[in-house]
């Protein structure tokens, strides 16, 4: 990490046990992270290496057992691998409310929510329901919700998983360009390593029980990046060797989350 | 609308409405059948006809009016308090664990319990009056009310309150703007069930406590009762079920308009 430049996250230590006595596990063990401002970092590994758990801890959504996370005040947003989206509301009403929910004005509203949807290449969806959009539109419509709050540091829980290749790849073009024109902070949870080749500046592989960061891979790569670009190819087989590795390397234990 | 849509519209019409008139002519078809064949004596089993002209001599009589007009005031106000102390205790129970413990499986062992076994105590609580009926009404739809909400709330999608979380949402804006309006089909579905038990509980009321100064359909069938008047009886019986099957009707409309909102409701393949 260059100097200068100042840290959007600073994780120390940070554990997690789940469960008590005989079931208790250990899901994550003294993990250190550090993520700049305006990084895009993602968070590598098989399940039960504790990538989702540490993601919900840095949005606050659990305390971590022992440790500190520190955002500096940043404002955080956090896409799941489902949209999520309110169902007893339309388009314009789910990025309202994220918004009425930061405090912006009522007056505001509908500029924003159409400034927004033009962000995400869903312009006029506004009275459209979640049902009747596709999962690649409903996941479209959580980022635009929430980039409503005006979020500095996203969290992405696996958001394009569920997705079919083609609308994942049109995804990733629209995420790497929300970030960069955005400025934003990007932790993206991942098990798909074409996917965080693809996306990171730096990809974190993590190893399974107990959940620790094995190593830091940096992806030097120019961007806009393409995931047919032969240098994705060769970093993710790399990275997928590492996973195999860390895999076969961890002993048997009940699987955390 | 052109003549091929107006032509359309009205075999629409025609497919929702036969199946439900075929079935009304079948019953009649079979009640006249037994009323021909004399299985009871004419006078205590009257034919549909009779049944009725009795109807039709309703809409002059004011004394059915003002039956009629007590009773659904009864219903209106019971159901209303019921919606009012049902959703209260639904909200208290769903956020105090405590609460929840101490009187939950109460409540729904509650639902469970005929309400007419509570008129012997209402009645020795507040005489033959107005309020002995009320009160069982309400304790009739409360429990249900109640119980709709709670499991309303308890099965609001965790996915939905920690997208909300993120987003900024927390106590009472957390349950205005997520929990209730995702509470809110069952809600209605709980609704549902409360009115027919207070319906049921109101009836039973009118029979058992008399109060002979003021009219109600109740009244009404005691008195045809010791009449004999079999007609009357029925027309009256026609009466309370239709008023029962409209305002279920209301009730499931708003329920499926909830629903087709969000996507949900029947899918038949």
């Amino acid at each position: 990490m260059s100097a200068g430049t100042s840290l959007a996250i600073r994780a120390e230590r940070v554990s997690k046990t789940f469960g008590r006595g005989e079931a208790q596990v250990l899901a994550l063990d003294a993990v250190d992270l550090e993520v700049a401002d305006g990084e895009f970092v993602c968070l590598l590994g098989r399940s039960g290496c504790g990538k989702s758990t540490l993601l919900s801890m840095i949005a606050g959504l659990i305390e971590p057992t022992t440790g500190v996370i520190d955002m500096g005040g940043r404002r955080v947003g956090m896409m799941f691998q489902d949209s999520n989206l309110f169902p007893w509301l339309t388009v314009e009403g789910n990025i309202s409310l994220a918004l009425r929910l930061s405090g912006a004005p009522r007056s505001e509203w509908a500029d924003r929510t159409a400034e927004l949807l033009d962000m995400v290449h869903l312009p006029g969806m506004q009275d459209r329901r979640p049902h009747e959009l596709s999962g690649g539109m409903r996941q479209r419509v959580a980022l635009a919700r929430s980039l409503a709050q005006d979020c500095q540091i996203l969290l992405m829980d696996e958001p394009f998983a569920a997705l079919d290749a083609i609308t994942r790849d049109a995804l990733h073009d629209q995420i790497e360009r929300v970030w960069h024109e955005r400025r934003l902070t990007i932790v993206f949870v991942t098990h798909n390593v074409r996917e965080a080749a693809r996306l990171g500046d730096r990809v974190i592989v993590m190893r399974p029980s107990p959940g620790r960061i094995a190593e830091e891979v940096p992806v030097l790569l120019a961007r806009p990046r393409k995931m047919d670009d032969p240098m994705i190819a060769t970093r993710a087989a790399a990275l997928h060797d590492k996973l195999d590795q860390y895999h076969a390397e961890a002993p048997q234990q009940r699987g955390a989350r | 609308m052109s003549a091929p849509a107006t032509e359309r519209r009205g075999a629409r019409v025609w497919a929702r409405t036969w199946p439900p008139l075929l079935g009304l002519a079948i019953l009649l078809a079979v009640w006249q059948g037994l009323y021909v064949a004399e299985v009871r004596p004419p006078w205590v089993f009257p034919a549909p006809v009779e049944v009725a002209t009795v109807l039709v001599d309703f809409v002059t009589d004011p004394v059915f009016w003002s039956a009629l007009g007590t009773t659904l005031t009864r219903g209106v106000i019971g159901f209303g308090l019921a919606l009012v102390i049902g959703t209260a205790l639904g909200i208290a129970l769903s956020s105090s664990r405590v609460l929840r413990s101490a009187v939950g499986s109460l409540l729904t062992g509650l639902q469970t319990m005929p309400s007419i076994a509570w008129f012997p105590f209402a009645i020795l609580l507040f005489g033959l009056t107005e309020n002995a009926i009320m009160f069982v009404v309400i304790l009739g739809a409360v429990p249900s009310i109640a119980n709709g909400l709670i499991s309303g709330i308890d099965d609001v999608p965790p996915a939905l309150v920690r997208t909300a979380h993120t987003l900024g949402a927390r106590g009472v804006s957390m349950y205005r703007f997520v929990v209730v309006p995702a509470a809110l089909p069952t809600y209605v579905a709980g609704l549902k069930q409360g009115w027919a038990f207070a319906w049921r509980s109101l009836m039973a009321g009118e029979l058992l406590v008399v109060i002979s100064a003021r009219p109600s359909l109740g009244v009404q069938m005691t008195f045809f009762r010791e009449f004999a008047d079999t007609a009357s009886l029925l027309a009256t019986m026609v009466v309370i079920l239709v008023i029962g099957m409209l305002v279920d009707g209301v009730l499931s409309r708003v329920s499926n308009a909830v629903r087709a909102k969000r996507g949900l409701g029947a899918v038949r393949l």
